[in-house]
């Protein structure tokens, strides 16, 4: 039988974790003490609860114990998290995935039963880092937890080749929403120079220049791959 | 035959034609080879700096903008590159 999830504490990363286990197939109740955000979810969700999961008896009534695996993240209330991950093994939950918000925090979880700590702003920052480092990235804007828009020079293997003969989105899954391109010209003291020439939502027959710049939209791991090549 | 060894001014013109047709790593290897016969040309390293820009080395770029202005505190337009290539 498919496992179920729940997911306590709707903020960002807890919504995008509810979200994508959805699409997935997989069976999520959603839990947060904002009504707001349990709302929004609960469409996706097969049951949408407003309760504060720090209260046993609560989360014994919403039938917490047949859940498989529960995803804590309740932002920076450290008391809480440690709280709800407690009550959650002593409600015999076999796996519990806790956000940790530091190295103490995800100290105390592991003592008290957490199964895993994660700790995603810090895995993010680690990868925002490493992409900053990479002498190919220009720019990078997070747009959510899963998808940014990056700019990134156009690998070798691209020039000379237009974006239909590509076909990055069926390929790479990713958008090229536009091409920069360093446009010479001769100043007026007889020297070379550039200026740039940005080319918004290109066509499929333009062309790939060496040296041109591609911004491109897509999930982080399909990004990284064009950025390996 | 023999081959006529290459000059400075040669291999300048032939590297920015290159470069003006956006073949920026064909303008390296040629604004390297003229380098190596005219070391202190700071117009040498401006145009190799432009190439390395515009192939998006990046820091192979900035240290030829940088070594133009060590040889020409003057250069504006070396300056200009390198304000705008800064936190790239």
């Amino acid at each position: 039988m498919a496992k179920k999830f729940a997911v306590i504490g709707l903020g960002r990363f807890g919504s995008a974790t509810a979200q994508a286990l959805a699409e997935k197939g997989f069976e999520v109740m959603v839990i947060d003490t904002d009504e707001n955000k349990v709302s929004a979810l609960s469409d996706i969700a097969s049951q949408s609860l407003v309760l504060d999961a720090t209260d046993s008896k609560a989360l014994k009534d919403a039938g917490i114990a047949d859940i498989d695996i529960a995803i804590v993240s309740v932002g920076q209330k450290i008391d809480s998290s440690i709280l709800i991950t407690l009550l959650l093994k002593e409600l015999g939950i076999k796996e519990v995935i806790v956000k940790a918000v530091n190295s103490l925090h995800g100290t105390i979880l592991k003592r008290i039963g957490a199964d895993r700590v994660i700790f995603p702003e810090r895995e993010v920052a680690v990868k925002l880092a490493e992409s900053f480092v990479s002498p190919k990235i220009f720019d990078y804007i997070e747009l959510s937890p899963t998808h940014s828009v990056v700019e990134i020079a156009a690998p070798k293997l691209f020039f000379g080749k237009t974006l239909k003969q590509l076909a990055l989105r069926e390929r790479y899954k990713v958008q090229v929403i536009a091409i920069k391109r360093k446009i010479p010209f001769i100043t007026e003291k007889g020297l070379p120079d550039f200026k740039e020439e940005v080319n918004i939502a290109p066509n499929a027959d333009d062309e790939i220049n060496e040296g041109d710049i591609l911004v491109l939209l897509g999930r982080y791991e399909d990004l990284e791959k064009i950025e390996r090549m | 035959m023999k081959k006529t060894p290459a000059n400075p001014e040669d291999l300048l013109e032939t590297g920015q034609f290159y470069l003006l047709n956006q073949k920026f790593s064909e303008a390296i290897k040629k604004f390297k080879e003229a380098l190596k016969l005219k070391p202190d040309d700071p117009k040498i390293y401006f145009q190799l700096g432009l190439a390395y820009e515009g192939a998006c080395q990046i820091n192979e770029a900035k240290e030829m903008f940088r070594k133009v202005l060590e040889l020409d505190a003057g250069a504006k337009e070396a300056a200009e590159h390198l304000e705008r290539l800064a936190g790239k």
